[in-house]
């Protein structure tokens, strides 16, 4: 399912990634930085998290159970 | 490093200590080799477990100028490098896309070098020597860089502003690693780098820690550089703007297809020794810009906010005022710093040795056994892939002594990434789709190649510093290159009504 979505997760994470989308003279500050550099680490560690729950568990390549 | 406080015999001694290990290390490698064959040469044989190979990834993806230059980055446009992030993270990504199937490939059919499994792919010889070309052009060039980076940081170590330091650095380094690359080849060279990357990550986890213990918390850093942004109209602290936005994407694609197609990197999946092993280092390896990259981040933001004042190229030598202030704060300090420096040349070492290994087996199979000695004994092409090691680094040496003072010109030349992303048909797309020919992605290579290097070179009213609209040269290029990829070999499939041309191992 998620291996299924997951060229649509990563154009979302794309999209969130840059951060086109913040008011240019936004000056919030979340945890001692700039909030929108919060969001880009939050999107950057979920962009992690999906890649290695794809390489963990979804080997791509069709034929991986005869390598294993 | 010119910033520097001047190092003691006893550090001096640490260093000299350091780097002459890594010859002990290619002296324990060539006693671990089993036979005298390229594949034991060039891919250590039967592969890599899980920690070495994720730290040879690691070394790989990371080089120890990496950190010199991404701290510079941030002290130069602020937060907004975070973007550094995205693009670490984006090579992963890529990888999963062709790395998996590659390994297979790889690991049935004994590729070696990334030009065998185009041969293999395409059948297609004209192709295959090309795509060697462009990745002997583009290491040459790394390597070159990198020899002059470990020129300047010495350099910055003996705080000589003269050409001693700098020409003794290049020589005496490049001839380390050259010595402990051709004893022990890819386990020397991973081992080092295993070895390397293991000591440079424990110093930068230290080293981030000291430096909120000498500066304070980050929220008072960031306070400092909004304020002058407000008070300056500059935008350290503010959202990037609409140009910005246009640069983030473009590094985000550019950088994350270019470095996961370093033929150094091809390489490394091929010595995967078995599926599990490639899958859980890139999984540990899609976690690693989280902590790289914010630490490189946290070093320029203070630096940003509280030593102010370098402008333009020089503000890339601030991660040596950062270590000069912790050199100053503690006795841990300064023997941090030592410490940091030591792994930080062995790192520029190790990703400029990785290059060199790749290069030479490149030269050895792809264009000497394949054309010129055909029927060469393994041993016989091993000793030449040995010699041409010895040979690349003498007339890289010579290059970057007679250079030294035009570094700006060499990174004018430095257009691997732009030229590497052009393989992205050749590799990522071939391995997806049997349908892609030979011959179409040969023509939109070529294209690629050539409008990217026009675009980065040429004077042209559309483009500003070698980009388009903020776009990467090669990110342009790429686009006429896939449509001639694809759409060429979707002709070719419609008129012959099979893909003739595929090679071997996929009919």
């Amino acid at each position: 399912m998620i291996s299924r979505a997951a060229p649509l997760l990563y154009l979302v994470l794309l999209t969130l990634a840059v951060p086109w989308y913040w008011p240019e003279d936004n000056h919030a500050i979340w945890f001692g930085v700039p909030g929108w550099v919060v969001v880009a680490i939050v999107v950057s560690a979920l962009a992690s998290v999906l890649t290695a729950y794809l390489l963990s568990t979804q080997w791509t390549d069709g034929e991986s159970q005869a390598d294993e | 490093m010119s910033d520097l406080l001047p190092l003691g015999p006893g550090a001096w001694a640490f260093i000299s200590l350091y780097l002459l290990s890594l010859i002990g290390v290619g002296w324990v490698a060539k006693k671990a080799r089993t036979t005298d064959t390229l594949k034991d040469f060039y891919l250590a044989g039967d592969g890599f477990g899980l920690t070495v190979l994720f730290l040879t990834l690691f070394a790989t993806q990371y080089s120890g100028n990496t950190f010199f230059a991404f701290t510079g980055a941030t002290y130069r446009i602020g937060y907004a490098w975070i973007l550094s992030l995205h693009f670490m993270t984006a090579v992963i990504v890529a990888y999963l896309l062709f790395a998996p199937k590659l390994h297979r490939l790889a690991r049935q059919r004994d590729y070696l070098t990334p030009a065998d499994f185009v041969q293999d792919r395409y059948a297609n010889r004209a192709l295959s020597v090309i795509v060697t070309i462009v990745m002997v052009i583009v290491l040459c060039n790394f390597l070159l860089a990198q020899l002059m980076a470990m020129g300047r940081a010495m350099q910055g170590l003996a705080n000589d502003s003269g050409g001693t330091a700098y020409t003794g650095g290049v020589i005496i380094l490049a001839l380390i690693m050259v010595i402990y690359g051709t004893l022990g080849g890819m386990r020397a060279v991973a081992w080092t780098d295993a070895l390397q990357g293991g000591i440079l990550a424990i110093g930068f986890v230290i080293l981030v820690g000291l430096l909120f213990d000498r500066f304070g918390p980050l929220s008072d850093a960031t306070r400092l550089i909004v304020e002058r942004d407000l008070l300056h109209g500059t935008r350290k602290a503010l959202p990037p703007d609409a140009a910005q936005c246009r640069a983030w994407l473009s590094y985000i694609l550019t950088v994350g297809f270019g470095i996961c197609l370093y033929p150094q990197a091809i390489q490394r999946i091929y010595a995967a020794r078995t599926p599990q092993v490639l899958r859980r280092s890139l999984a540990l390896m899609a976690f690693m810009p989280l902590p790289t990259m914010i630490i490189s981040l946290i070093a320029g933001i203070m630096a940003l906010a509280y030593l102010p004042g370098l402008e333009g190229a020089s503000a890339d030598q601030i991660f040596g005022r950062v270590l000069r202030e912790i050199q100053n704060h503690s006795t841990l300090g300064y023997g941090l710093v030592v410490v940091t420096l030591s792994a930080v040349l062995a790192a520029m070492m190790s990703t400029a040795d990785s290059a060199l290994l790749s290069i030479s087996s490149m030269l050895t199979k792809d264009l000497c056994s394949n054309f010129l000695m055909p029927n060469a004994s393994q041993a016989q092409l091993t000793r030449l892939g040995k010699k041409f090691s010895w040979s690349v680094i003498v007339v890289l040496i010579v290059l970057s002594l007679l250079l030294r003072e035009k570094s700006s010109l060499v990174q004018l030349m430095d257009r691997k990434l732009d030229l590497l992303i052009q393989l992205v048909p050749a590799f990522i797309v071939g391995i997806r789709w049997q349908g892609l020919r030979g011959g179409a992605v040969l023509t939109g290579l070529i294209v690629g190649v050539t409008l990217a290097l026009v675009l980065a070179f040429g004077e042209f009213s559309f483009t500003s510093a070698g980009k388009v609209s903020g776009f990467h040269p090669g990110l342009v290029a790429l686009v006429p290159n896939l449509l001639i990829a694809v759409g060429g070999s979707m002709l070719l499939n419609f008129k012959s009504g099979t893909a003739s041309d595929v090679g071997v191992a996929y009919r």
